[in-house]
């Protein structure tokens, strides 16, 4: 081992590419800050992700037309019409029709749960974005055949909405 | 300290080249096997058709993470507790902890690749995802703590309470879809009748293997790291000494050796122990003079990282 002091300048540089304090400090804020976000940001909506349909119903004249998340399950009917999206959700006993901008992605069908984006508009839920669930159930299919899709002007199974 | 080790000051490295490697090739033949299974033998799902195929990735990363931060609050655990106080498990948290973060970044970015394909977003402010995203900034948090305080017991400490903090929260993450309304599934094996079945259960539990191996190899190397990393520091402290024990000995009148004054210059024994000043020098300075070094084959104990 060297003993010219190639070392020691090799460990000073090492700590300067550490940073200095002020760097580290700096470094933590934004890491701080970025949690405190997420906490603040995450926790709130998080905790209340979405309301059922039934709850929706139930505190429609609370909700107004504020935007939240709304749970249901695709009925049958579901129809594309100028551009917009028609279909209907239910929860229990509960049906509230839907108007939707938002495409939805391949597994949107009847029976489906959705998470829907939007606000009251009076009766109707009109809806941004509609987000598929699918559970944790697993089952192989028996041939090779992919997901159908709903494609424009596809109308799905069972009867339209009116 | 091994034979087939060069001699060093600091702590023996751990496993053999021909065991990482063994275990190197073994993760690599298993995620070759769950590749294989995962993309021509399992068939698609009734569901997701296709989509399924990323069951094969994602719930394994995203237990792997667990077990990283899960490894990472033993070892703080066993750190913190007096009776089991070792270097060895302060190593075991910080292998842990930032081979947990690379699990959890790939958690982070093979759910939001599923999540595009079937819910339709790549991000949403669902419980689960954005605990697991606030367990990633934590887990960055503590690599962070680790870099930015020099001295070693203040280091493990302080990161030893983030580590614990983890840990909690993967529990409430890991819990999240059940305690409150979530857009993510829920567990599909862990429970007592798993959802899964036949091809679709046989790859799902390859992956768990495979990405397993992966993980382990990934912390024996971590773990190497660390000790690497102590005994190079080690050497560069000792050579940082030497160097300046020759400029005091050329500067001695008396010649090479008669430099130092001795032990009792050398303050402390324990943590934070610092050299003394030097006979003669004026209060306050420490350790900078002739006289000030401590004999060769002194190690102080000084945060460098």
């Amino acid at each position: 081992m060297p003993a010219d002091g190639t070392h020691g300048r090799a460990l000073v540089a090492r700590r300067r590419a550490l940073g200095t304090r002020r760097q580290r400090v700096v470094a933590a804020l934004v890491l701080l800050g970025a949690l405190g976000y997420l906490l603040a940001q995450g926790l709130t909506n998080a905790m209340d992700y979405y309301l059922t349909a039934k709850q929706a119903v139930a505190r429609r004249a609370q909700l107004g037309t504020r935007e939240f998340r709304i749970q249901g399950t695709v009925a049958p009917g579901a129809h594309h019409q100028g551009g917009l999206l028609y279909f209907s959700i239910t929860d229990s006993d509960v049906k509230v029709p839907v108007v939707s901008t938002g495409s939805p992605t391949q597994l949107f069908r009847p029976g489906m749960p959705v998470v829907l984006v939007g606000h009251w508009q009076g009766d109707v839920f009109d809806s941004s974005q509609i987000m598929v669930q699918h559970g944790s159930t697993y089952v192989e299919a028996p041939a090779r055949q992919p997901a159908r899709p709903l494609s424009a002007g596809h109308r799905a199974t069972g009867s339209p909405r009116p | 300290m091994r034979q087939d080790e060069p001699a060093s000051l600091g702590p023996a490295l751990p496993f053999r080249p021909l065991t990482t490697r063994a275990l190197g090739w073994s993760a690599l033949a298993a995620l070759a096997v769950t590749a294989w299974w995962g993309l021509w033998v399992s068939p698609p799902d009734v569901v997701q058709g296709q989509l399924v195929r990323i069951l094969y990735v994602h719930p394994a990363v995203a237990t792997m993470c667990y077990v990283g931060f899960g490894l990472c609050a033993l070892g703080s655990l066993a750190w913190l507790w007096p009776r089991t106080r070792s270097p060895r498990w302060d190593r075991l948290a910080v292998a842990g902890a930032e081979v947990g973060s690379v699990f959890c970044l790939a958690t982070l970015v093979t759910g939001s690749i599923w999540g595009r394909a079937t819910w339709g977003v790549w991000w949403t402010w669902d419980p689960r995802l954005t605990l697991t995203a606030i367990l990633f900034a934590m887990s960055l948090g503590y690599l962070a703590l680790r870099r930015g305080i020099d001295k070693p017991q203040a280091r493990s400490l302080a990161s030893s309470v983030v580590a614990v903090l983890m840990a909690l929260t993967v529990v409430v993450d890991h819990y999240a879809t059940s305690w409150w309304n979530s857009l993510h599934q829920g567990t599909t094996l862990l429970q007592p009748n798993p959802t899964v079945h036949g091809w679709q259960l046989a790859t799902m539990l390859a992956s768990f293997v495979a990405f397993g191996l992966v993980f382990a190899w990934m912390m024996v190397h971590r773990y190497r790291v660390e000790v690497m990393e102590e005994r190079y520091e080690d050497e560069l402290l000792q050579a940082a000494l030497a160097a300046r024990r020759s400029e005091v000995a050329l500067l001695e009148p008396g010649g090479p050796g008669t430099g130092w004054a001795g032990r009792e210059d050398w303050a402390g024994d324990g943590p934070g122990r610092r050299l003394a000043p030097a006979p003669g020098s004026p209060p306050g300075q420490a350790g900078v003079g002739a006289g000030a070094l401590p004999p060769a084959g002194g190690r102080p104990e000084v945060g460098v990282r």
